[in-house]
């Protein structure tokens, strides 16, 4: 579609957007209400980098039995074959999440490293359970069942000290308010507060779905979440210049002129927020676990800045005014 | 401005960003040299989830006497103390583990001299002894370290490492220093676990009645790398339990899977290529201004990410990459959009150019600047991979002011010298009733 003809369908269109925000701010508080009793209830799904989890590593390609005999035909495993057992083994047990999967080289030989998240962290007594399951798993192939007792580990690990999704709370809380603060001295007060309920809105929407889709979140989540708060920045000021320039035509009401610069800004913003969304599918498709945990809550994000902008915001900036009080 | 003054324009930042396209994406050994040139994407640090790291985890065992709770106790003070060491050496993407079955792993990015600080966490207790002989007893030990850290000393300003003592330390450091003169000093040797061999020698000509040792040298020689490096081979051998580890440092895979590089390089390489098509198909010809200043700016970002050494690329800095990219293309939209608009209202091409980026240069400007005000701020809260998001992100937005205000200004310029009249090469058109304003 060309741009021009993008331009002509919104300016020649008669939706009030002030009065469509009514029902976008009701589906808002639903969801904002349903992420709330979920947390309530089930809590956050916390992924590795937030709250540890069970790290399982299994020595693969030893070739000398426990009293240095070479083995017959070679490696009693290969990587591959260490892989399908191990998830043979855990699919029986089900109730752990592969968080991510990684191989590693050092003194013991080649290793094959499972990092996985379950809804409870496993006490001692399931932990010598899953260890015992794997013994037996791997005993079927190699019978001299001590080997494994050197080369399995499973153990438990906490979150690491790094509060990352502390310090980055903080700095998203910091970011939108200096953009609001910004955009007061840009435009005024009713600039200001919008931006900052409209940016506040579309940040804790984005992370409400999450919680209700109970997708992990891990750092990736985090980047996406500041990737949300760009690109409803980008919309909000794009929305805010257009009311800048139509407010210095009097013969304008305030709903006027919210209407009139939605109409305006609704192709670029929509243009530019399509363009990302189709960035981020190309993402997700050629990209792996931690790439998709970024991209799918952008794109959702992106969904609901498109219609913050479009129907929140200018209610918002109608709204808000402030009127200086007059010297008697 | 002269049609071949226009055309040299257009050539020339065009050939620029070809050449910042080409070296980032080449690598070659010039003939003659045993340096190759990596090219700026492939010189980018990378996360461990992209591009692996090292590992190394270590048994901690008891000092002396402790009972079960004390040794618990011991093995959290230690654990803090190593992720204390591994924050203040900066290794971002870093993770410090204590396990379950009461071990310290330690994962991080193999750069700098990473290999060599999880060796030296490992390496067993601190041990000085005033003699180099193997036989030698320690007269005193890691547990008698207080502190020690790299400092300047406030009169010479002369680099050194200040080493604390507690009490029966001190004590030790009296009795050994007791007849120490300038033409008989003392010497103490610093020793690690069972380590036959001293990695640092002192020689004391004064008594030390002090609870600690400034280790500088009388000439202001120690540089402050040295300084640094003897702290952290104190303070690692100085836990409140002997760290021993498994093994060695070993090697570990990217997290995210070994091709999951090259398949986001592709996407990103699709993205941009889609968005550049989406501006020839919507402005036309004009677009193709666009597409060299997305391509100069994509070359710019590509070449600050390498040369910045904060920034390292993993799957969550990556976003602050595309967020760059998003915002180039959404301010290029802004500024041609407005241009039409322009256009539409009935001047001509050339002077619409002209009034165009007047009009929009405030708002671009506002969002460049914003973004690139918000992220500095957010760059110093912030810890981790998202530190990387953030300098990204200030890269990109003070970029994307200069490209698209300077660049695709001239780039445009030059363009309506070519075409000042003919909207229609552009896609751009008249409103109904607007007659061209001569």
């Amino acid at each position: 579609m060309k741009s021009n003809k993008l331009s002509n369908y919104f300016k020649n269109s008669f939706v009030n957007y002030c009065k469509g925000a009514k029902i976008y701010l009701i589906f808002v508080a639903a969801i904002l209400i349903s992420a709330i009793i979920i947390v309530s209830v089930l809590g956050f799904k916390l992924g590795f980098d937030f709250s540890g989890g069970t790290i399982v590593e299994v020595v693969y390609g030893v070739e000398f039995d426990a009293n240095g005999n070479p083995y017959e035909n070679g490696a009693p495993y290969d990587k591959e074959t260490t892989i399908e057992y191990l998830n043979d083994v855990f699919s029986e047990i089900g109730n752990m999440q592969l968080a991510s999967f990684q191989t590693e080289s050092g003194s013991f030989g080649d290793t094959v490293v499972y990092k996985l998240l379950s809804s409870k962290k496993p006490t001692q007594e399931e932990l010598d359970a899953i260890k015992t399951k794997l013994y037996e798993k791997f005993s079927e192939y190699d019978q001299t069942g001590l080997l494994q007792q050197n080369y399995i580990s499973v153990y438990t690990v906490g979150d690491t000290k790094s509060n990352v999704a502390v310090y980055s709370s903080i700095a998203l809380s910091v970011a939108i308010v200096l953009l609001a603060i910004g955009a007061l001295i840009r435009f005024g007060v009713s600039g200001g507060l919008s931006i900052f309920i409209s940016t506040l809105m579309n940040v804790m929407l984005a992370f409400a779905v999450v919680l209700i889709c109970r997708i992990t979140v891990n750092v990736p989540f985090i980047a996406s979440v500041f990737t949300i708060f760009v690109l409803s920045a980008i919309s909000n000021l794009i929305y805010l210049d257009k009311v800048r320039d139509n407010s210095v035509k009097k013969e304008l009401s305030r709903e006027e002129v919210a209407n009139l610069s939605a109409k305006q800004s609704a192709p670029a913003i929509l243009l530019i927020l399509a363009v990302s969304l189709i960035c981020l599918v190309l993402l997700t498709g050629f990209g792996v676990l931690p790439i998709r945990e970024f991209a799918l809550p952008v794109m959702v994000g992106i969904f609901f800045v498109a219609l913050s902008t479009t129907f929140a915001l200018p209610l918002l900036w109608k709204e808000i005014v402030f009127k200086k009080k007059k010297n008697k | 401005m002269e049609k071949k003054k226009a055309i040299a324009k257009i050539v020339l930042i065009s050939l620029l960003a070809v050449l910042l396209i080409v070296f980032s994406i080449i690598s070659f050994m010039p003939a003659g040299s045993l340096n190759g040139f990596a090219g700026f994407a492939g010189a980018i640090e990378k996360g461990m989830d992209l591009s692996g790291g090292i590992y190394a985890n270590y048994t901690p065992s008891k000092i002396g006497e402790m009972t079960d709770e004390e040794f618990q106790e011991a093995i959290s003070e230690t654990y803090d103390r190593v992720s204390s060491l591994i924050e203040q050496k900066g290794y971002e993407d870093a993770r410090v583990y204590l396990t379950s079955d009461n071990k310290i792993r330690i994962e991080s990015p193999n750069q700098d001299d990473a290999a060599s600080i999880l060796a030296l966490i490992g390496s067993g207790e601190l041990k000085i002894k005033t003699s180099a002989s193997e036989d030698a007893e320690a007269e005193l030990v890691g547990s008698n370290i207080t502190s020690a850290f790299a400092m300047q000393d406030p009169t010479t300003y002369y680099w050194g490492t200040y080493i604390g003592f507690d009490e029966e330390g001190a004590e030790i450091l009296s009795d050994l220093t007791e007849g120490a003169t300038s033409s008989s000093p003392v010497y103490l040797y610093f020793y690690r676990g069972d380590s036959t061999s001293y990695f640092f020698y002192l020689p004391i000509s004064s008594h030390v009645t002090n609870s600690f040792l400034f280790i500088s040298t009388s000439t202001g020689s120690m540089t402050s790398t040295e300084a640094v490096n003897l702290a952290i081979q104190v303070q690692t051998g100085s836990y409140d339990t002997i760290l021993t580890i498994d093994g060695s440092v070993g090697e570990i895979s990217p997290s995210a899977g070994n091709e999951a590089l090259l398949g986001l390089s592709i996407a990103a390489g699709v993205a941009a290529l889609l968005i550049m098509v989406v501006f020839a198909i919507v402005y036309r010809e004009f677009g193709l201004m666009a597409i060299v200043s997305i391509l100069l700016y994509i070359g710019a970002v590509i070449f600050f990410m390498q040369a910045v050494p904060i920034i390292t690329l993993s799957s969550a800095s990556l976003g602050g990459a595309l967020v760059g990219l998003i915002l180039i293309a959404a301010l290029h939209f802004i500024l041609f959009e407005k241009i039409r608009a322009e256009y539409a209202l009935g001047k001509k091409l050339n002077v619409a150019i002209k009034t165009g980026y007047k009009k929009s240069a405030t708002i671009i400007s506002e969002i460049g600047g914003a973004l690139a005000i918000v992220f500095t701020v957010a760059y110093f809260i912030c810890t981790g991979a998202l530190k990387s998001f953030s300098m990204i992100m200030i890269v990109c937005s003070l970029l994307s002011l200069l490209v698209t205000l300077f660049f695709t200004y001239h780039l445009n310029k030059s363009y309506s010298v070519l075409n000042s009249e003919n909207g229609n090469r552009a896609n751009f058109s008249r409103e109904e009733e607007a007659d061209e304003i001569q």
